[in-house]
Parts: C-alpha cells; sequence; structure tokens
C-alpha cells in the first residue's frame, strides 16, 4: 500500500485477520482454550499487518493494531465471562421477559462462583483441597491490586 | 512531537477531564455515555488546536483506538469482578486458606445478579413491566451481537 492516508487500514486488516484466525481456531479446535485462541489470532492479525505494510510498520500502526487487539480481547472476554451479558441473553431467550426469581432460577451466584473457580483453578490461580482454597499463581492477585489502585484514583475511595 | 506523542497528550487531557467529573460529581446513569463525551469533546477540542500537525490521521485513529481501550476496561473497574473478589478472599484468608462455603455466604445473588439487572436497567438495556425484566431495542441487540458471536464460536453460554 502507498503512503496516501491508506496506511491507516493496515492495523485493522489485521484485527480482521486477528479475529478471522481466532474465530477459526477456536471453533475448530475448543480444546484450544479462548485465552490461547485470542493470543493466536492477535498473532495471526500481527503477521497479516506485517505482510501488507510496504518497509517497515510505523510505530503509530503498531500502537493501534495493539489497541485494537487488546478491544477485541475484551469483547470475547465479556461474551465468556460478563454477568450482564449473560443476563441479557437469557432475557433475549425467554422473549416475554422474566422475573427476577426467573433470571435467579436461570442464572445465580453459585452457578458464578462455581464457573470462576473452575476457571482459576485451571488456570492455576488457586488450589482447593478438601473444600479450602488457598492462593496458587499470583497473576489474577496482582491485576486486583493493579484494579482495587485504579479504582482509588478514579472514585477517590475504595468502593 | 508525532503522532503517537500527540495522541497520548490528548488521551491525558481527557482522562484528567474524567477524573475531575468523577471526582467532583459521579454521574450517577449512563457513566459510558458521559465517558464517551469526554472522549469525544476532548477530540474534537485536539483536532481545532492541533490542525496542521503531520500525520493526522494517525493522531485521531491512534486517541479513538486509546479511548476506545479505556472505555472498554472502565467496567471492569467499576463493578468488582468475582473472580478477582474471589482471588483476593482466598488471599486474606493466609495460609489457613479459605472455606468454600465461605465465599457462598459472602457472595450473594443480590450482590453478584440482582445489581447487574439493575445496572441493565439504569443503562436502559431492559425495562421492568409488571414484574417482569423486558430487553428494550438496545438491549435486543446487544444481545444479538453476543449470541451471534458466540454461535460463531460454537460456545455455550458465558458468564
Amino acid at each position: 500500500m502507498g503512503d496516501n492516508g491508506m496506511h491507516i487500514f493496515i492495523p485493522f486488516i489485521g484485527l480482521a485477520a486477528n479475529s478471522l484466525a481466532q474465530v477459526a481456531v477456536f471453533r475448530f479446535f475448543p480444546r484450544i482454550g479462548l485465552l490461547r485462541s485470542v493470543f493466536f489470532g492477535f498473532a495471526c492479525g500481527f503477521i497479516a499487518s506485517l505482510l501488507v505494510t510496504p518497509g517497515a510498520m510505523s510505530a503509530s500502526n503498531f500502537a493501534i493494531y495493539v489497541l485494537l487487539g487488546y478491544c477485541y480481547f475484551h469483547f470475547v472476554n465479556m461474551g465468556e465471562t460478563a454477568r450482564r451479558i449473560r443476563i441479557l441473553t437469557e432475557l433475549a431467550d425467554a422473549g416475554n421477559g422474566l422475573s427476577l426469581g426467573e433470571i435467579l432460577g436461570r442464572y445465580n451466584s453459585k452457578d458464578i462462583i462455581d464457573r470462576r473457580l473452575t476457571r482459576l483453578i485451571n488456570s492455576g490461580q488457586i488450589r482447593c483441597e478438601n473444600g479450602r482454597c488457598y492462593t496458587g499463581n499470583v497473576t489474577v492477585l496482582a491485576m486486583a491490586g493493579f484494579l482495587a489502585a485504579a479504582k482509588r484514583i478514579i472514585f477517590g475511595e475504595m468502593r | 512531537m508525532n503522532a503517537i506523542s500527540h495522541a497520548l497528550l490528548t488521551f491525558f487531557v481527557a482522562m484528567l477531564v474524567h477524573l475531575a467529573i468523577w471526582r467532583i460529581r459521579l454521574p450517577k446513569k449512563n457513566r459510558a455515555i458521559v465517558l464517551l463525551n469526554v472522549f469525544f469533546w476532548t477530540l474534537v477540542l485536539g483536532v481545532i488546536l492541533l490542525e496542521g500537525i503531520s500525520s493526522y490521521t494517525d493522531y485521531i485513529v491512534l486517541y479513538c483506538c486509546l479511548a476506545a481501550a479505556y472505555i472498554v476496561s472502565y467496567p471492569a473497574m467499576e463493578a468488582d469482578s468475582p473472580s478477582l473478589e474471589i482471588v483476593r478472599n482466598i488471599a486474606k484468608a493466609g495460609a489457613s486458606g479459605l472455606e468454600k462455603g465461605e465465599l457462598y455466604s459472602t457472595m450473594t445473588d443480590e450482590k453478584l445478579v440482582v445489581a447487574r439487572v439493575e445496572d441493565l436497567l439504569n443503562d436502559g438495556l431492559a425495562r421492568l413491566d409488571s414484574g417482569k425484566y423486558m430487553l428494550t431495542p438496545k438491549g435486543r441487540f446487544l444481545a444479538g451481537v453476543f449470541v451471534w458471536f458466540r454461535g460463531l464460536l460454537n460456545a455455550p453460554k458465558g458468564g
């Protein structure tokens, strides 16, 4: 692509390749897991961006691609973990609306905790033995600390 | 200064405006819309002040990507993530670990589900009609996007 302003489309081509690769690999090889499929898609998108870039990729295009990849990761993650999205899809499934009791019959705190415990155990963040849970890998704990600090900056206090 | 530093500077200004508004008077409803407005009007100001810089398009696209990345991350700071809360509670319990039952008693339906249903009402994604929660057109659209995407991934309901 020549540099007549068209170069700005390169990260978006990368994003398209990223999402296509992520969807394809997760759909046909679900055992890879969602997070690994996102990383795989990101790498494919980056390679696609390099292939359509004449010469070296500009720093701004690289930054745009990384940010687009981050937004795509959030979109995928929302479908997987966001409670609001799950409640929305339950309401969409029901068609004629649901009472609070009916929502809780389909999706409740026990489901939420059990799903997360499974994910955290599978990723090694915690381990559970004889009904007790212990800290494992500290990545998510570090993330919790970072978010707590961000909350203090934005809201002024712990909410 | 290049597109990256201009975009970062504009983003920094938008963050200052966002922090000032949130600290002075936290918006009660539609915080995402307020946030979008903050980022949009800061960009308008940036575009006027920085008219004529080289790589103008890169600046605008990069700034929009920075804003999008922040906006998609914002809900994680506002609502407590159950996974982070589980990890935090387990870490607080120390070496003796935390009994699983304690998680079920502290992380209730009220906290994990009802609060998110309230968010859907506040954000205009659902409405309460004769004791039943129904999707608004906006909510139906959002639910449709995620149902379609999860179908594409061949993945079950998330949450």
